[in-house]
């Protein structure tokens, strides 16, 4: 298992690699300068060369990586173009905030979405199992941001209620905390949740219809127990991968609910500095967002490894 | 096999049982949720009376101390405090809360635009028409904070903050700053600004961001650390500050315009904009500002007011009149008449708006209206057969195709609406105009460079003095903002004299007399805004019809809101 991990663990380093690559030249490549932008319309500076060259932008473009890059390997990921503060210091605000909305919102989706569609599938054919597949396609097609916008107007509108616009920390209020985020999180994973529901009823009914499973209903099993022990421990294992898959999709949820709902965390904060051309931040957040789902799929391959013991030959 | 959990049906009644519950549940909730006409778009109950100030302190008597202001906040809130190394409104904006000005904008009822008044100076004079003596209010302290501690401010801060302003190293507003030859306390309380020519708009922008003073203590090399920490003399210190989240003030007590301010503190909040009517009738905000659509919605709480108009920033059609076809002034005042301004003002705003014209409403006597711009008034009126007639002239007859280049604006429905209208508008006369927008970075780039192929279409904007919407867009040479490539001598020597003419009457006819040129000229086609509203909660007392408007162009709702207090 062990070294599983880290075969694993090393085929990550070239995808990292791209993804550095690929975000350094995408954000220069965009049409509007960083310079034109703190010159003309925020006043950094009279002088756009000089700017330039206290930014450290007037190199060229390999030049450039090679300094960002080797400035990671000092663990030093480099300052806001805007601000000047060291991006470890912004890291330390906006990282918990997007991690605590994603668990949230991959817990959510878990604990809705798969008992949802075992009970579909248990349930197959029945007027309960047809309202459940509405309800997952209804989860599928509408989107995260009309919901949210909905819930944001609607319960003004009616109620004079609105969830809390500004950030609760965790440690300082977890109550208000939890209640801020759990809204955003259940929007979150009203999509997530529909897959997996769908997923999970339709692996489900496929384990459901083996001979093993007959089998065990033929030796007097509980119904229970067999769909329990027998069934979805088999069907769980594709669940998983798509869990893993799923992260990346949170993460882009993260982003819109974060900016509607007023969390300070990375989606919002990756938003602006595109907007500001903020490069150091922006190729910050994207690597960091890049090894979070990269992680999360080496935990899904390892949970995999655990549930299905042929695959540690790989 | 045994019926079992997993596999028995429910029976009918069950069903019928569980769907009439549910349905009741809906119903129920629907039957809650549907309360008061005044909660439906479109049908607010309060009024707003438009360009009058609605009675706020006098009702209930005099102010009482205590309360939390709770607003959203401008963008992101702060970047940092360090108030000498950038210009970005973020960072002055905030920063006004703490700092004061040399002069601040009068506001409550009856202002009108503009108009300077003493703050930390309780007198400015000219000397001759290159120097500024600034006699300073005595006993004004700065924040019982270290290292300043709580001493007072004497002409050595004025000193240290006007030089770190106009440093080669650090961002200014060179239109002025550039013209300084010297700066000295002449005592501890009156300070000499020497320029190197006579420069009119030099007292208002010093009312402005740009006459913010802060203590010696704050140098770089001192002993406090200028991005994270303010102290100023202002009616507020900071007290909290979250990036991207929120910003806390607590009232400063040894305010030097004591008792203000009344309010315990004042809390900014980073809130998204389309979550704002949902902050404040859930009661997170008593305070917001925007377009009539929204600002209706924010329920019985709160008061409606008719802001002034927001004088700086309004939609404008600019061209690059250095090339054909722009360059015929026929061709520019065609356009103009194109423009249906009033059909937007009516069908759009329901008449809630106004034509924004050379130099904008808000400026008081110094802006002219339509009617008085002599035979540049006629362009701003919507007729299409002379328009044509004038296409024809220019030997433009079968028209031409154009590209407007521009941006949208998620948020602004007003912005964009022209976006619409004015392709449409310019049809009727042969132009054939297609929209090419950009995203944010190129558009600042392109459009407020005059960077576009041909046509642009922005929201002008300036600074707090008519020069930077005159001189500051359209001189031939010094224009910060030359977005139409304006090249005219005749106007460049009329705009320079505005700028040395220091005795105010004289200026203000040399500025009307500009203001009817450009209307001829066309250079810059201005459009209608429409006025803005703000929404606030009932309780809330202190407070001008100069919300939002001016105020919020000149940055000072920091101090607008030392006024404000709780009635009961």
């Amino acid at each position: 298992m062990g070294q599983y991990i880290v075969h694993r663990t090393v085929l990550m380093l070239p995808t990292l690699a791209l993804v550095a690559v690929t975000v350094f030249l995408m954000i220069r490549l965009i049409p509007g300068s960083v310079i034109d932008l703190m010159v003309t319309e925020e006043g950094y500076a009279n002088d756009p060369q000089a700017l330039k060259e206290m930014l450290g932008l007037d190199g060229s473009l390999p030049e450039q990586f090679v300094g960002w890059i080797s400035g990671l390997v000092r663990g030093d990921l480099g300052e806001s173009l805007h601000t000047g503060r060291a991006a470890t210091s912004e890291l330390k605000q906006i990282v918990p905030v997007t991690l605590e909305l994603a668990v949230l919102a991959i817990a959510f989706s878990v604990l809705i979405g798969v008992p949802v569609g075992v009970i579909s599938a248990i349930r197959q054919g029945t007027p309960l199992d047809l309202i459940l597949r509405t309800i997952g396609i209804g989860g599928l097609s509408i989107p995260s941001f009309w919901i949210a916008t909905l819930l944001l107007v609607l319960g003004a509108m009616w109620w004079n209620w609105g969830p809390p616009l500004t950030y609760r920390k965790l440690w300082e209020d977890p109550l208000g905390n939890l209640y801020q985020f759990a809204i955003p999180a259940a929007i979150i994973a009203v999509h997530s949740g529909a897959t997996l529901m769908r997923l999970t009823r339709s692996m489900m009914l496929e384990v459901l219809r083996q001979d093993y499973v007959r089998t065990a209903y033929s030796k007097g099993l509980r119904e229970r127990t067999v769909v329990m022990k027998h069934v979805a421990r088999n069907a769980m294992i594709p669940i998983i991968t798509v869990i893993g898959l799923q992260v990346a999709n949170v993460l882009s949820g993260v982003v819109i609910m974060e900016s509607i709902f007023g969390l300070p965390g990375m989606g919002r904060f990756v938003l602006t500095s595109i907007v500001q051309r903020d490069y150091p931040m922006v190729q910050m957040i994207t690597l960091i967002l890049a090894v979070i789902v990269l992680f999360a799929n080496l935990v899904v391959d390892i949970s995999y490894a655990l549930l299905d013991p042929r695959t540690k030959t790989l | 096999m045994n019926r079992s959990y997993w596999t028995s049906r429910p029976s009918r009644r069950t069903l019928l049982r569980t769907t009439g519950l549910g349905l009741a549940g809906i119903a129920g909730a629907s039957l809650l949720g549907c309360g008061g006409d005044d909660d439906t778009p479109g049908t607010a109950t309060a009024t707003a009376t438009a360009g009058t100030a609605t009675a706020s302190a006098t009702a209930s008597g005099s102010p009482v101390a205590g309360g939390a202001i709770t607003v959203p906040a401008y963008l992101q809130g702060p970047q940092h405090w360090d108030i000498f190394t950038s210009l970005n409104k973020r960072v002055q904006r905030y920063g006004m809360y703490v700092y004061s000005p040399l002069l601040a904008f009068a506001y409550g009822e009856g202002v009108e635009g503009f108009a300077v008044e003493p703050h930390l100076a309780e007198s400015v004079e000219y000397s001759d028409p290159s120097t500024l003596l600034l006699k300073l209010r005595q006993g004004v302290k700065f924040h019982n904070i270290a290292p300043v501690s709580g001493r007072e401010l004497v002409a050595e801060d004025v000193v240290y903050s006007l030089e770190r302003r106009m440093a080669p190293e650090s961002p200014h507003y060179g239109a002025m700053f550039n013209l300084v030859e010297s700066v000295r306390a002449v005592d501890d309380y009156t300070v000499e600004l020497k320029l190197t020519t006579p420069f009119a708009p030099a007292v208002t922008y010093l009312a402005t961001m740009h006459g913010t003073v802060a203590a010696a203590e704050a140098a770089p090399d001192g002993n406090f650390e200028a991005q994270e920490t303010a102290i100023g003399t202002g009616p507020w210190i900071l007290s909290e500050w979250e990036n991207n989240v929120r910003v806390k003030y607590n009232r400063n007590e040894d305010y030097f315009l004591g008792p203000r301010p009344y309010a315990d503190t004042v809390e900014d909040l980073v809130i998204n904009s389309t979550a704002t009517i949902s902050a404040l009738r859930s009661g997170q905000i008593l305070f917001d500002s925007g377009n009539w659509e929204k600002i209706q919605q924010a329920g019985e709480n709160f008061d409606i007011l008719e802001s002034m108009p927001n004088t700086l920033i309004g939609p404008i059609l600019t061209m690059r009149t250095d090339k054909e076809p722009f360059n015929d002034e026929r061709v520019r005042q065609a356009i103009s008449l194109s423009v249906d301004r009033s059909g937007i003002l009516d069908s759009v705003y329901g008449g809630r708006g106004y034509y924004r014209t050379p130099l904008p409403a808000g400026f008081g006597d110094m802006s002219l209206p339509v009617d008085q711009l002599g035979n540049g008034a006629q362009w701003y009126e919507h007729d299409v057969q002379r328009a044509v007639q004038l296409m024809d002239a220019a030997g433009l007859k079968d028209g031409f195709d154009t590209k407007i280049s521009s941006i949208s604006l998620p948020d602004n429905v007003s912005f964009n609406l022209w976006l619409d209208v004015i392709p449409e508008n310019l049809r009727e006369i042969g132009i054939r105009a297609a929209i090419e927008l950009d995203e944010y970075a190129v558009f600042v780039g392109k459009v407020n460079r005059g960077e576009m192929d041909a046509m642009g279409y922005t929201t002008g904007g300036g600074r707090q003095d008519p020069d930077s919407l005159l001189y500051g867009v359209y001189h031939s040479t010094g224009a910060e903002q030359n977005y139409s490539h304006v090249s005219d001598a005749a106007l460049d020597a009329k705009l320079e004299a505005q700028r040395v003419e220091v005795d105010r009457e004289t200026r203000t006819n040399l500025i009307h007399d500009i203001q009817r040129d450009l209307a001829d000229a066309q250079y810059i086609v201005h459009l209608v805004s429409s006025n803005s509203y703000v929404a606030i909660d009932k309780k809330v007392r202190g407070y001008g019809n100069d919300l939002w408007g001016p105020m919020a162009d000149s940055f000072q709702e920091g101090m607008a809101m030392a006024n404000w207090w709780f009635d009961a």
